[in-house]
């Protein structure tokens, strides 16, 4: 054995890695190539860039225009005048729920992390690591302040119509700020690990009351920071004073326990912010959905166990069987369908009487995004054919077993959402059984977006009247969203009508059941 | 503190996944300079309790005391103490073989780490592959590298988990010989393995892993192992 040192080695594996590795990348790296790289990139954000701002200025120009002839308050889907909410409040409730995305993600990929290799080479160094980590750390959180407030800027240029050019900017730069704070919120998080003798958010105990307590602290510190964007497009200088405040107290709070974080917990963070990334850079969302997936629950109850064991007759019935069984130890199933739904609901609430098709348009994004959180037992199962070709089934079959769970799933929330759309005064009740009737076709939807196969970035482009079009790419970044369309057309008519003629929900069966056919006979290549 | 040359003490220790235990309780000791092998069927829950031990596992319900302090993975005196191997295979892609090593010798402070990574790299029969990067190598030899890593850096409790693995034969009993020369000189070592040759060459004690668990001849652990 040799012999051990007792002084803390002062050696920064980082710093060692990184000139190794650029002795070895000297020799491969050519300068021209790095130019090209950067120009083409370069090119590519500014036309992106341009293409977006033309949209974002004629939005604003036609919420103008909508709000200078008062034409949106004459015609709406829902009308909650009753609520009586001040100016802008559906925004802060859009920037609380964008705050709140931002904190759950990034309590998803760490956000103090460190890649698999890494995690081993580095993290058995008898080494401080928080210079390691923070460098890492500083870096994600100048990733989220910069995509924070490029994003941040069309919903304040459209929403906000009085604030100043520079004043968006402001607006801009502090809500990029309140997106680090959520990110720090997470990182305290960690220090607690899993059940670990450290509490939520560093100082509230590690009970499951104290825990509620942190996270009702954190969610209350990002519900205030929701409110200063607008106070700074405004041209007030106090909320960047605010946020920045804030900015830097979470960090040193997080620099101080960032060596409490456990190593298993810091390569976990790793390997989920790998894989997202490669899902991101391959476009792949089903990838981005298995990436941020949860783990199964194991422990189930006996309940369930004796009803899975249960004899069946049919290999049809054992396939639906396990695929209930699977569908409903699903992480987190109803979490983002029932938090989507209290956000349209907020948000349509708070926006007072708007125009109805931007009122279709919000309950259609919410439709779209709630969807796929429910195809996620057949991503998993996507990755894996060859345990449906276990069963004597057609592959039609299976995929109508698949879709069983998450059609049944979704017709009990297209139902919720239409009871609270009628109780908002969208119209007949007879909307609930017509979004009833809906859910079927979502849930094919939901499969069928589980089941797109990745792009094919070498496929040609299709020459057509409006020149090279990338067809092959698209139409596979389209599935599943193309199906959520077709199902939710007579829905939409039916909120726009505010009624339901017996012909409407005729159409609607048909248009489920053609989706659920289409799902069940379509070649998923 | 715990008894003269305690250097592992395991009580009632349940390791497992989701609160659910994957094998019975484990209560073991190892002294300084002994070789505890650990064994048990595939899914018996041998690796669990070794990361474990390792403080790379949360776990469930005991306690892991080494040189009488309770096992905390985050703390520096911990890392510098315990040497650890599992079925791990992540590497700098742009880090040759050679500054792997250096990485980890200089980590923990060896004195003369050109001359220890030279000497690791010998005895691996890594010296001729020592410039190349991980992905130009063999699996096997991607395997040298980690026990390499293991062996470099000065510990007093080794974990190895199936450091047999993608060996050949020879290399096996070198790691054999090497893990003996290990525990001669004061170190302790938990060795899990499904290799019987390894085990009966090395481990003075053996624990069996499984529903029960319990401390059995390695000889006898090593006939069960074969199939005998």
């Amino acid at each position: 054995m040799a012999s051990t040192t007792a002084a803390p080695a002062r050696f920064n594996p980082a710093r060692y890695t990184h000139a190794a590795s650029r002795s070895h990348r000297r020799g491969s790296t050519r300068i021209r190539d790095v130019l090209l790289d950067a120009y083409a990139t370069l090119l590519g954000v500014a036309t992106v860039l341009a293409l977006a701002g033309g949209l974002v200025l004629a939005l604003r120009d036609q919420v103008a225009l909508a709000l200078g002839t008062g034409a949106g308050a004459r015609w709406s889907v829902v009308s909650a005048e009753w609520a009586g909410l001040p100016d802008g409040a559906a925004v802060t409730v859009l920037l609380f729920a964008a705050l709140a995305a931002v904190l759950t993600g990034a309590r998803k990929l760490g956000p103090v992390a460190v890649p698999s290799a890494e995690g081993y080479w580095w993290l058995s160094l008898p080494v401080d690591r928080r210079p390691f980590l923070a460098g890492r750390l500083l870096r994600r959180m100048a990733l989220v302040w910069a995509a924070g407030a490029v994003l941040y800027l069309p919903v304040g240029v459209i929403t906000d119509l009085q604030a100043t050019f520079p004043g968006q900017l402001a607006g801009a730069a502090v809500f990029g700020l309140a997106a680090v704070c959520a990110l720090l919120l997470a990182g305290l998080r960690q220090s607690a690990g899993a059940g670990g003798a450290y509490g939520a958010y560093g100082a509230f105990g590690s009970s499951g009351a104290a825990r509620a307590l942190g996270t009702a602290g954190a969610l209350l510190l990002l519900a205030l920071l929701s409110f200063l964007p607008r106070q700074a497009a405004a041209g007030a200088v106090w909320p960047a004073a605010v946020v920045l405040a804030a900015v830097v107290g979470l960090a040193l709070w997080v620099y101080t326990r960032m060596e409490a974080i456990p190593g298993r917990e810091l390569i976990r963070g790793g390997g989920v912010s790998g894989h997202a990334g490669a899902a991101l850079y391959l476009m792949d969302t089903n990838e981005l959905g298995r990436a941020f997936a949860g783990t199964p629950r194991t422990g189930t109850t006996s309940r369930a166990r004796r009803w899975y064991a249960r004899g069946t007759r049919t290999p049809f019935s054992a396939l639906l069987r396990a695929d209930a069984t699977a569908f409903l130890r699903t992480p987190g199933l109803w979490g983002r369908p029932v938090l989507l739904l209290l956000l349209c609901v907020a948000v349509l609430v708070a926006a007072g009487s708007q125009p109805a098709l931007m009122q279709l348009a919000v309950i259609l994004l919410t439709i779209c995004a709630a969807v796929p959180a429910l195809g996620a037992l057949a991503r998993q199962t996507a990755i894996t054919p060859g345990l449906d070709a276990l069963l004597p089934l057609s592959p039609s079959l299976v995929r109508l077993s698949r879709t069983a769970l998450p059609a049944a799933a979704l017709v009990l929330w297209t139902a919720l959402f239409c009871t609270v759309l009628v109780l908002l005064g969208a119209g007949s009740p007879a909307l609930i059984g017509l979004g009833a009737l809906a859910g079927p076709g979502f849930g094919a939807a939901a499969v069928r977006g589980a089941y797109r196969p990745l792009p094919d970035w070498t496929a040609p482009p299709a020459e057509t009247v409006f020149g090279p079009v990338p067809t092959a790419q698209t139409g596979s970044l389209a599935r599943g969203l193309d199906t959520i369309l077709l199902a939710a057309v007579p829905l939409l008519l039916g909120l726009f009508l505010g009624y339901v003629p017996g012909a409407l929900l005729l159409a609607q069966a048909a248009f489920s059941a053609g989706c659920v056919l289409m799902v069940m006979y379509s070649n998923p290549k | 503190m715990t008894a003269a040359g305690a250097v592992l003490e395991i009580s009632q220790l349940l390791v497992g996944y989701a609160g659910a235990p994957v094998c019975g309780a484990i209560t073991a000791r190892a002294d300084a300079g002994e070789i505890l092998g650990v064994v048990g069927f595939n899914g018996a829950g041998k690796s669990t309790a070794a990361r474990t031990i390792a403080g790379k596992q949360q776990m469930l319900d005991g306690e892991v005391r080494l040189h009488g302090l309770p096992v905390n993975e985050d703390a520096i005196p911990f890392r510098r103490e315990v040497a650890a191997l599992f079925d791990e295979d992540a590497f700098f892609p742009s880090l040759s073989l050679r500054e792997h090593l250096q990485l980890v010798a200089r980590g923990h402070s060896v004195p003369d780490p050109d001359a220890a990574v030279d000497a690791e790299l010998d005895f691996f029969g890594l010296q001729d592959r020592a410039g190349a990067v991980p992905d130009s190598i063999s699996s096997g030899q991607r395997r040298r590298l980690l026990l390499a890593s293991a062996f470099i850096r000065p510990s007093s409790l080794l974990i190895l988990d199936e450091p047999e693995q993608r060996l050949d034969p020879v290399m096996r009993e070198r790691v054999g010989l090497r893990i003996r020369k290990y525990a001669d000189d004061g170190g302790t070592v938990l060795l899990v393995t499904h290799d019987p040759a390894l085990l009966l060459a090395t481990a003075g004690r053996c624990l069996l892993i499984d529903d029960e668990v319990r401390e059995i001849d390695p000889a006898r652990a090593a006939a069960e192992i074969a199939g005998k």
